[in-house]
């Protein structure tokens, strides 16, 4: 059985090997010694190489005894350690899921093997895991066949943006128990905890890439804008061009200054709906190409009844979202802007925005009290301190309305909804984006948007925070319509989908599909969308096209953008380990057993060098004595 | 300098040794002047060597009478002659004969127990040192005295100023031998002497060319080789800068156990040549080991060889 090695460093101690032998291949320092019968020596060795320094190896007493001297005192260094058959451990290879190791994956690859390597001896049966640090992420591979583990790192592709690699580490701590090894395989050393094994794979790229994108229609057509970073310390030229189906544009040179950031934007031609904006590759892939979709947002028909000021207010703020259509009385529109009672609210069947009629009392005065926002992704963010209004009117909250903002103790915005709606709350991120759209997910089919004031005597028309309020109230009743759409998603977006019958969803004849086209080629991907999935569907976390079908129906089309800058920036990316040698000496000291002949080698080391030093004396002895006579 | 240094003195170590051993004058009858030893024609000492007639001048004294009586014919008594042998000496005193201390002491030791004992035989001594080619003649006096190193170093240095002025072979160091003392060039041997030489012959070459004049013009060749047991072996193992005591030249050479054991065959099969070359050549030779006295040393292969005989 080949041992382990507690100390492997000892082994270094073996390059004393071919030093002893380079040692005796090179004639010793020669020392001076009178002759009186030289003659008879120059007749016996005439060949003798006069000032040559280097001899053929000559085998002496010395000579093995030093190799023997070297071979014990690394074996007796090294502290071999026999594995018990009965030992187990439990290696966990944790993979950063950032997308810029996407560059280092051959090398993540090779850390994986090495350290698969070191850690196949230490125990007798080794069970590997191999994960990411991607939380949603199922180990790639748990097992004992170790070719399988390294077929799953070979297949495995990072996509995350900045994430928090910490509860990956815990749990990955946690399946290797206390004999177990875990090794985190990133590109960083500021990712790494102080207590982590790591393996850095990482190098400094030259990298280039885009930082983000929008892509806006006007009335001309679309017009897309993207920003490209040079994320390097130096001036960088790059070349872009757009390429759609099997045409291109021509190429255009771009140059950025260390660490500018330039913005490049054209116009998307007509009859394009998906093209994609190609950079000059470099070391990083993933931010090199920028695919976009011509968006089409979903149709939403919309009723503006009266012509007063109010209506006239609403019309123009609904003629702005996109995709909405603002459709007479007569038409079937989904969504009404009216002014109505509270009675004519409650029969109202369609959502809608409504706000009372005007308030008939005279020299009512405006309310001082502080306007207070509730936690509703609707008002969140918007700042209602200019509020002028003289309180309450028209509305009042009914059982399972939501109050969105009140004015001292009275509700001046309503939300009315089914309460399992109602209460929902957006994420934060989306919140933060401004995206109400992502935030109105699950919005009932009938919401209702009161204002219970008097539109005219409030400063309401005015206020950012209404126009705010009722804006985003359309585009989340727009989006909450079932009805494709095309946009241009970040990767691993929110993607929302809106499916018709949620319960054929559950067959697989009926059930969506996405189908992903990398921006960076390569065979188109499908993926089954369950029924639980399409809640939280999300863009796929590489650049590319996709699009969500159900049967025959394009549900959703649309592009997943490139999205963390931070990815590409590479000045910071290093190859470097970290070792715990706690870590291996415990997993050793537990699996293995130490060497029962350790003395007898200790023993037999101080023989051999002892033995050494009194053959190598010998010689000198008998030939110093009568040195020195013959000197004296 | 220590204490030992400050005691030591060859001629004690050769007085030593003269009074058990002396060299071998017995071996033949000398010629030269009177003095104690049998001599090869007749002369007047108390053996009686032959008859023969008499001749005019001859000394009156040695007729034998008592043949006269018998015969009436003159005859004269002859009786060997006692004389004493000359004696010389040759020293090699190349940088190697003082390798280390004890071999320049056995060096010394040596040629005063030379002189010494030609001093006890009434031999008239000539002596010489060699060092390559160059040949220093040196006095008597100053070996008894235990000066002649000081004098050979003066000599030396007033060869080096006036350019081998001194010397007596003008021969300049060869090259192509620059180990070689070259005693055979121009050693002036005499006819007739024994000729000592002290060297530890560690140098290439034929030992021929050194041992024909040796043995040649009768007399007794008589070859003492001080020897140092650390040149029998290389006790160095790995890298070593090897320095010729001899020229100060200097070479890298691996010594491992391979090349030590053949160097220590080489060096005995080089003593064993020039011990086989004397004895084809009837030179006594004999290797005195530099440890213990001289007189220990000498008793075992110079006494076993005859190149040294037992004092009676």
């Amino acid at each position: 059985m080949i041992p382990i090695f507690a100390h492997p460093a000892g082994l270094w101690l073996l390059l004393g090997l071919p030093a002893i032998l380079a040692i005796h291949f090179l004639q010793q320092r020669s020392r001076l010694v009178r002759t009186s019968t030289w003659f008879l020596i120059e007749r016996l060795a005439p060949d003798s190489a006069r000032g040559r320094t280097w001899e053929q190896l000559r085998s002496s007493r010395t000579l093995w005894l030093q190799l023997a001297a070297i071979i014990l005192a690394s074996w007796v260094l090294a502290e071999p350690r026999w594995v018990q058959t009965e030992s187990a451990q439990t290696v966990v290879l944790v993979l950063d899921a950032s997308a810029s190791m996407d560059a280092f994956r051959p090398a993540a690859a090779a850390a994986a093997e090495r350290e698969m390597t070191l850690s196949e001896g230490l125990a007798a049966r080794t069970t590997w895991v191999v994960m990411t640090t991607n939380p949603r992420q199922p180990p790639l591979y748990r097992g004992l066949d170790r070719s399988l583990a390294s077929a799953a790192i070979a297949s495995w592709r990072p996509e995350l943006g900045r994430h928090d690699i910490d509860p990956a580490l815990r749990l990955a701590r946690g399946l290797a128990g206390a004999s177990g090894r875990t090794l985190l395989i990133t590109d960083r050393r500021d990712r790494v905890p102080p207590d982590q094994r790591a393996a850095g794979v990482g190098r400094r790229i030259e990298n280039v890439g885009f930082a983000g994108a929008t892509v806006t229609p006007d009335k001309d057509g679309v017009m897309w804008r993207a920003l490209v970073k040079n994320h390097t310390a130096t001036t960088q030229v790059r070349s872009w061009r757009l390429t759609a189906g099997l045409g291109q544009s021509p190429e255009q040179t771009i140059t950025l200054a260390p660490g500018a950031i330039a913005e490049i934007s054209a116009r998307l031609p007509d009859g394009i709906e998906e093209a994609t904006v190609v950079l000059s590759t470099d070391g990083f892939a993933a931010d090199d190409r920028l695919p976009l979709v011509r968006p089409a947002p979903k149709p939403l028909a919309v009723d503006v009844d009266g012509t007063d000021e109010t209506a006239e207010f609403f019309r123009k703020l609904a003629r702005d979202v996109p995709g909405v259509t603002i459709v007479s009385a007569d038409a079937m529109a989904t969504l009404r802007l009216a002014r109505a009672s509270q009675d004519e609210v409650q029969r109202e069947r369609r959502s809608g925005i409504f706000w009372p009629p005007a308030d008939q009392r005279a020299q009512m005065p405006l309310l001082t009290d502080v306007v207070t926002a509730e936690r509703d992704a609707l008002v969140a963010g918007l700042n209602w301190q200019g509020w002028l209004g003289t309180g309450t009117h028209g509305f009042a909250p009914a059982r399972g309305d939501t109050v969105l903002l009140w004015h001292g103790k009275w509700p001046l915005v309503i939300l009315r909804a089914p309460s399992q709606f109602a209460a929902t709350t957006p994420p934060a991120a989306v919140v933060a984006a401004n995206r109400p759209d992502d935030a109105a997910l699950s919005h009932a089919p009938t919401r209702k948007l009161l204002l219970a004031f008097d539109w005219s005597t409030s400063n309401a028309a005015r206020l950012p925070a209404m126009v705010l309020l009722a804006r985003r109230f359309i585009e989340a009743e727009r989006d909450a319509q079932p009805a494709p759409f095309a946009a241009n998603f970040d990767c691993g977006a929110l993607v929302t989908l809106r499916l018709r019958d949620a319960a054929a969803a559950r067959s697989d004849e009926t059930r969506a599909m996405l189908m992903f086209t990398p921006a960076a080629g390569g065979p188109a991907e499908t993926i089954a969308i369950g029924e639980t999935e399409a809640a939280g569907l999300r863009a796929p976390r590489r650049p590319g096209f996709f699009r969500v079908t159900r049967g025959n129906d394009v549900l959703v089309r649309g592009s997943a953008q490139f999205a963390d800058p931070r990815q590409g920036d590479f000045r910071t990316a290093e190859t470097f380990f970290v070792e715990l040698r706690r870590e291996r000496d415990v997993a050793i000291e537990r699996n293995t057993r130490g060497d029962p002949l350790a003395v007898l080698w200790l023993i037999l080391l101080a023989g051999v060098v002892l033995a050494s030093w009194w053959v190598r004396t010998a010689g000198t002895r008998a030939a110093g004595e009568p040195l020195v006579a013959s000197n004296a | 300098m220590n204490a030992a240094a400050v005691s030591f003195s060859p001629r004690r170590g050769a007085l030593a040794a003269a009074a058990r051993w002396r060299l071998p004058f017995s071996r033949q009858a000398w010629r030269g002047l009177a003095g104690n030893w049998i001599g090869a024609g007749a002369g007047s000492s108390l053996d009686f060597q032959d008859h023969r007639s008499y001749v005019p001048g001859d000394d009156p004294r040695h007729i034998h009478w008592q043949a006269f009586a018998r015969t009436g014919a003159l005859t004269m008594k002859l009786y060997r002659a006692e004389v004493a042998p000359a004696v010389d000496l040759l020293v090699d005193v190349s940088a190697s004969m003082s390798f280390t201390p004890e071999k320049q002491a056995r060096t010394d030791e040596l040629l005063a127990f030379c002189v010494e004992c030609a001093d006890r035989a009434g031999a008239p001594v000539r002596l010489h040192g060699a060092e390559g080619r160059t040949i220093y003649p040196l006095a008597t006096e100053e070996v008894r005295a235990d000066r002649w190193r000081d004098r050979l170093r003066r000599s030396e240095s007033e060869s080096e100023r006036e350019k081998g002025r001194t010397r007596t072979n003008a021969v300049p160091p060869s090259p192509s031998l620059p180990h070689s003392p070259s005693l055979s060039l121009s050693i002036p041997w005499r006819m007739g002497a024994m000729k000592v030489l002290i060297s530890d012959l560690l140098f290439p070459g034929d030992p021929s060319a050194l041992l024909v004049p040796l043995a040649a013009a009768s007399g007794v060749g008589v070859v003492l080789a001080p020897s140092l047991a650390e040149e029998a072996d290389l006790p160095w193992r790995g890298n070593i800068q090897l320095a010729d005591c001899e020229t100060n030249a200097t070479r890298r050479q691996r010594v491992d156990d391979s090349l030590a054991s053949r160097y220590r065959v080489a060096y005995h099969r080089h003593f064993a040549l020039w011990r086989e070359a004397c004895r084809r050549r009837g030179i006594l030779f004999a290797r005195v080991p530099c440890a213990g006295t001289l007189a220990a040393a000498l008793a075992h292969e110079a006494f076993g060889a005859g190149a040294v005989e037992a004092v009676a």
